[in-house]
């Protein structure tokens, strides 16, 4: 099965190339700030010598912290480690000595997806570990199965958004393009659940609300976004294979 | 049993965006042959060469490799077959044996059987030693054998090479065009190129392609007996005054083309008598005449005299 071969190549390209380490990198420092952050602001405050009454820092805040710095940061980070997929091997013309073996093109961009969702989905649970952690030892305990639920939550919406620049990176043959078209587009829609409307929930970035909803309560209306989420992603992948076994190489 | 077409296209054509790059274009390449695909820059030698491999659909028409149906069966297709594109590129962080085994592996190779083919290709491509080192390192040269090692690895039965040796110093273009050559006794090679000798040295059979179409498929002898008439190649001491002139009087002249106006090539319709004027034309004028040679055409001629020059 060539696509078990594509999967090997693609990771040992990551740990190769370093490419590995940026997100789980990025996911652990903001997983770490939040809680660290929240915990000491009110001193640095006091020893600036401003008096400000602060009400006590709670877990859901810290919690709420990381699951924003996902949908912001965690996704550029995302954004830039795919950007280059597909355009970059076009670009160089490695695409060319691969696809004219026995290899489906289906497998490889499944190949190229799964490994770079594995290390996403890892680096969010990792870096939710370092801060759930944190939050515990600094802040107070925080419901872990809510928490994990959310991460889980969130990684649907990564998911969404990587199938997005994989796309982008088909359908343009620049890395560069590809990554600001697939910002623009990912922050675009972020705006969508603000304008309100029937349709709102029915939006990836709806995800957000309802992970933080998770954490506190029983979140309500999941389904709306979590289907619409696995939805468009499969979209998003049927419509890049669509394009990517049109195209010349 | 004699041996069938490797190759066979039919109608072939591709258009991008309103150009046509290639027009139903039939072809037949014979199995365990070393087939030259020739054509000017834009002619459609890797528009075809691609849909051949795979890489792009064609628009019109069909073809199979190995008797397989290079579209609707396209895998089963591929498996079959190697590949050298023109400016081969690698994964740079891979070394070249990395590389081979790779490829190898996307040919479902035993563990076994792919480490000896991987020793036996980099020995045979001269990067024995430079197996282990990364790909980013090597030279433009050492690519083009590792291109070449990678279009072996399955042991094809159809082999495409795009410019095989245009990165090539002229050693290392005689050590691939020796290897080119082996490989036509056992598999079918279609190669593609611009330095016309080596397509002249190794080649049984050649395809000239122009704007898309072809132009003619023969045997390399046929072509020079069927298509190119004879040559005389004439050289003065300096711009003779009345020769251009009175050539283009003589009906026997079919057409003269003159190389830096003291060097002539004047191809004839008729030999016996042009054997017999063109000597006496040459000695009247007031340059000296220095060579006087009765050629037979080569590839290039005939090239030139397909495509328009």
């Amino acid at each position: 099965m060539s696509i078990w071969v594509l999967m090997s190549k693609e990771i040992r390209e990551h740990v190769r190339t370093r490419r590995v380490v940026v997100l789980p990198a990025v996911f652990l420092f903001f997983g770490m700030l939040g809680p660290i952050l929240l915990h000491v602001t009110p001193q640095i405050l006091e020893s600036q010598g401003i008096n400000i009454t602060m009400p006590p820092p709670d877990p859901e805040d810290s919690a709420g912290e990381y699951f924003e710095s996902i949908t912001i940061f965690g996704a550029v980070a995302l954004i830039l480690v795919a950007m280059g997929a597909v355009a970059e091997e076009k670009a160089r013309g490695t695409i060319q000595l691969v696809m004219s073996k026995p290899v489906r093109r289906l497998d490889f961009l499944v190949a190229k997806f799964l490994i770079i969702a594995l290390i996403a989905v890892g680096s969010i649970f990792v870096g939710g570990a370092a801060c759930l952690y944190y939050t515990e030892l600094l802040i107070g305990s925080l419901n872990r199965a809510a928490f994990f639920a959310a991460l889980a939550l969130l990684s649907l919406l990564l998911m969404f958004i990587l199938s997005l620049t994989i796309l982008l990176s088909t359908v343009l043959n620049s890395q560069v393009l590809a990554g600001g078209a697939s910002i623009a587009v990912t922050f675009g829609l972020g705006f969508l659940p603000a304008l309100g409307g029937p349709m709102a929930e029915y939006t990836p970035h709806s995800l957000a609300r309802v992970a933080n909803e998770l954490l506190v309560s029983q979140a309500e209306g999941i389904t709306a976004p979590v289907v619409a989420t696995v939805s468009l992603t499969a979209l998003m992948i049927v419509l890049t294979w669509v394009i990517f076994r049109e195209q010349e190489l | 049993m004699p041996p069938g077409d490797a190759i066979v296209c039919r109608e072939l054509t591709r258009s991008f965006d309103g150009f046509l790059a290639l027009d139903s274009l039939d072809l037949e390449v014979p199995e365990r042959s070393v087939f030259g695909f020739l054509g000017p820059n834009g002619a459609g030698k890797t528009t075809t060469i691609k849909i051949l491999t795979g890489l792009i659909n064609p628009t019109r028409g069909a073809a199979t490799v190995a008797g397989v149906d290079a579209r609707e069966h396209s895998v089963d297709s591929r498996r079959r077959l190697g590949y050298l594109p023109e400016e081969p590129s690698f994964y740079g962080w891979m070394t070249g044996r990395e590389f081979l085994e790779f490829s190898g592996r996307l040919f479902d190779l035993g563990r076994d059987e792919l480490r000896e083919r991987v020793d036996s290709l980099l020995e045979e491509v001269g990067l024995d030693e430079d197996g282990g080192r990364r790909v980013r390192t090597y030279s433009r040269g050492m690519r083009q054998r590792l291109g070449m090692a990678q279009a072996l690895v399955n042991d094809p039965e159809v082999v495409f090479l795009d410019e095989p040796c245009s990165a090539l110093d002229p050693l290392g273009r005689i050590e691939i065009l020796e290897m080119i050559e082996r490989l036509g006794r056992e598999a079918t090679v279609f190669m593609s190129s611009h330095i016309l000798s080596d397509v002249d040295r190794i080649c049984d059979t050649v395809a000239v392609l122009d704007r898309g179409k072809l132009v003619v498929q023969a045997g390399i002898e046929e072509l020079r007996q069927r298509y190119v008439l004879p040559i005389f190649r004439v050289e003065f001491d300096r711009k003779p005054s009345e020769f251009r002139v009175r050539l283009n009087e003589a009906d026997w002249v079919e057409e003269v083309d003159e190389v830096d106006g003291r060097r002539f090539v004047v191809h004839a319709s008729d030999l016996e008598r042009a054997k017999n004027s063109l000597p006496r034309i040459a000695a009247s004028d007031e340059a000296n005449l220095v060579r006087y040679e009765l050629s037979s055409p080569t590839l290039e001629d005939i090239f030139v005299r397909m495509v328009g020059g």
